[in-house]
């Protein structure tokens, strides 16, 4: 290659990499608020307050707090993020980042309670369902396994239906919404396109400084 | 000439390898890939940085040696074996004035490498977490430098004391065995074997203050010690053995001491790489 050429190059692609490196740090990502409602819950309201649980009913939460839970409830993924600023201010997004690291299962659902709500749902609402939690199969396994000695078909299995079923129209207006601030997830076009510039600039300083060292 | 002459001389030479590039870029892009995918959800941004620098100290424990081993261990060896040591030292040029320049030279490209790394890494931490961690950056930086210039030491002492390339890669192969992977891969450690000879051989009541001096004298054992000098006090991590609740390890087995385990590495090999290249027949 002539040599000229190749200080050119070098020249070029010590600048492409230097802004390579150089942007992402000068514009970097912003929080974001992610919203999840993927775990439902098996208790009722009550129980919930008992526990330490902020309960709210669905028509007492702000206008932007009912959009993110119904847009929640509809993705796929049952998780919608926003960008840090436009989220609902009912939502308790600082109850768990700035605390340190969970040390064993207690400050786990300490930490739990601290940044989730609960949205007591009204019951003719026109809302998608809210998630069927997976630990209610345990839960009623239990009062089955009670009554499991008796006859099937006795009255006192039909009484433990009948007090499954209202159990179960009691918690299912009770959604459980985890909330949390944090960086974009990595697979987000924003982090990926930094990533990308970030690997740009650094082989292009590599090719680069080799071009300009070189004999 | 001079220190300074060898030094601009073998700098220059050096940063001139397309080997050299395609490592330092290699790793550079290895600590940004590291960074991207570091995240702890339930920490905040500023000790999720934190975090990955000690993460980071993890991986280059392993790996710094082998680069600062590889940019060194030619360094002399090179010069004597191809005849241009003559040259070099045809010229009003000492034998010190080589050695120190050669050391100094390799130092500095292999800080210069660890730089890049850091720097990659810091980007695209701050790209991704909106954060910088200055203090926590500067102190590994400064650490991961002393540590990679320990093995710049033992290589360019090495490739001064032989006078073949094969020898001075058996050399460096077998002082990268000796100082890192012996401390590293459970069943074959250092720490096993004295435990092992005092115990068993020799009868003695169990020492594990003996024991964790042993494993200290690692330049590797020395750097995850001398990490917890500058990482806040949630991130530091328990390197040396403990073999009860509420055994405390005597003073001499602190992490300030790691610094000194750095000085002793630091400064035998040179001189009795140097006491060897000044008397040997060249």
């Amino acid at each position: 290659m002539d040599r000229s050429i190749a200080d050119t190059a070098a020249v070029v692609l010590l600048a492409v990499g230097v802004a390579g490196l150089l942007l992402p740090a000068l514009f970097p990502a912003q929080q974001v608020l992610y919203h999840e409602v993927d775990d439902g819950t098996t208790a009722n309201g009550s129980e919930l307050d008992a526990q330490g649980y902020t309960v709210v009913a669905y028509e007492n939460l702000s206008d932007r707090g009912q959009d993110i839970y119904v847009e929640a409830l509809r993705s796929p993924e049952r998780r919608y993020t926003v960008p840090a600023g436009e989220g609902a201010p009912e939502f308790p997004y600082t109850g768990a980042n700035d605390s340190g690291p969970v040390e064993n299962a207690e400050e786990y659902q300490q930490r739990r309670i601290q940044s989730s709500i609960v949205i007591e749902r009204p019951e003719d609402a026109d809302l998608p369902p809210a998630a069927e939690p997976v630990q209610r199969v345990d839960r009623e396994l239990e009062e089955r396994q009670a009554a499991a000695e008796d006859e099937p078909g006795t009255p006192k299995e039909a009484r433990l239906e009948a007090r499954l079923e209202q159990r179960r129209a009691e918690t299912e207006r009770y959604d459980l919404m985890t909330v949390q601030k944090g960086t974009p997830r990595a697979t987000d076009s924003g982090s990926l396109s930094r990533l990308g510039g970030v690997l740009l600039g650094t082989l292009a300083i590599g090719v680069g400084g080799y071009l300009r060292s070189r004999p | 000439m001079s220190t300074l002459d060898v030094v601009r001389k073998d700098f220059t030479a050096a940063r001139r390898s397309r080997a050299l590039w395609a490592v330092a870029t290699l790793l550079a892009l290895l600590t940004a890939l590291i960074a991207f995918g570091f995240s702890n959800s339930r920490s905040p941004p500023i000790e999720t940085v934190q975090q990955l620098y000690r993460t980071m100290g993890g991986v280059l424990g392993i790996l710094l040696p082998i680069v600062a081993l590889v940019a060194s261990y030619m360094s002399i060896a090179g010069e004597r074996e191809s005849g241009g040591v003559k040259f070099l030292l045809g010229l009003p040029n000492s034998r010190r004035d080589v050695f120190l320049g050669k050391f100094t030279s390799r130092v500095t490209l292999v800080a210069v490498v660890v730089g890049f790394m850091f720097t990659t890494a810091t980007v695209m931490a701050t790209a991704r977490q909106g954060v910088l961690a200055p203090v926590v950056l500067l102190g590994t930086f400064a650490v991961t430098a002393l540590y990679s210039a320990v093995f710049v030491s033992i290589a360019v002492s090495l490739s001064a004391m032989v006078a073949a390339r094969s020898q001075a890669i058996a050399a460096a192969v077998g002082s990268y065995f000796l100082l890192v992977i012996l401390y590293v891969i459970p069943g074959v450690s250092v720490a096993l074997l004295v435990r092992f000879l005092h115990q068993t051989l020799l009868g003695f009541d169990p020492n594990f203050d003996l024991y964790n001096a042993v494993l200290y004298t690692s330049p590797l054992i020395a750097y995850r010690k001398a990490m917890n000098l500058v990482v806040p006090s949630e991130l530091e991590r328990q390197v040396l053995q403990r073999p009860a609740e509420g055994y405390t390890l005597p003073g001499y087995l602190g992490d300030e001491m790691s610094l000194v385990v750095f000085a002793v590495w630091l400064v035998v090999p040179l001189a009795v790489g140097y006491l060897r290249f000044n008397g040997v027949d060249l």
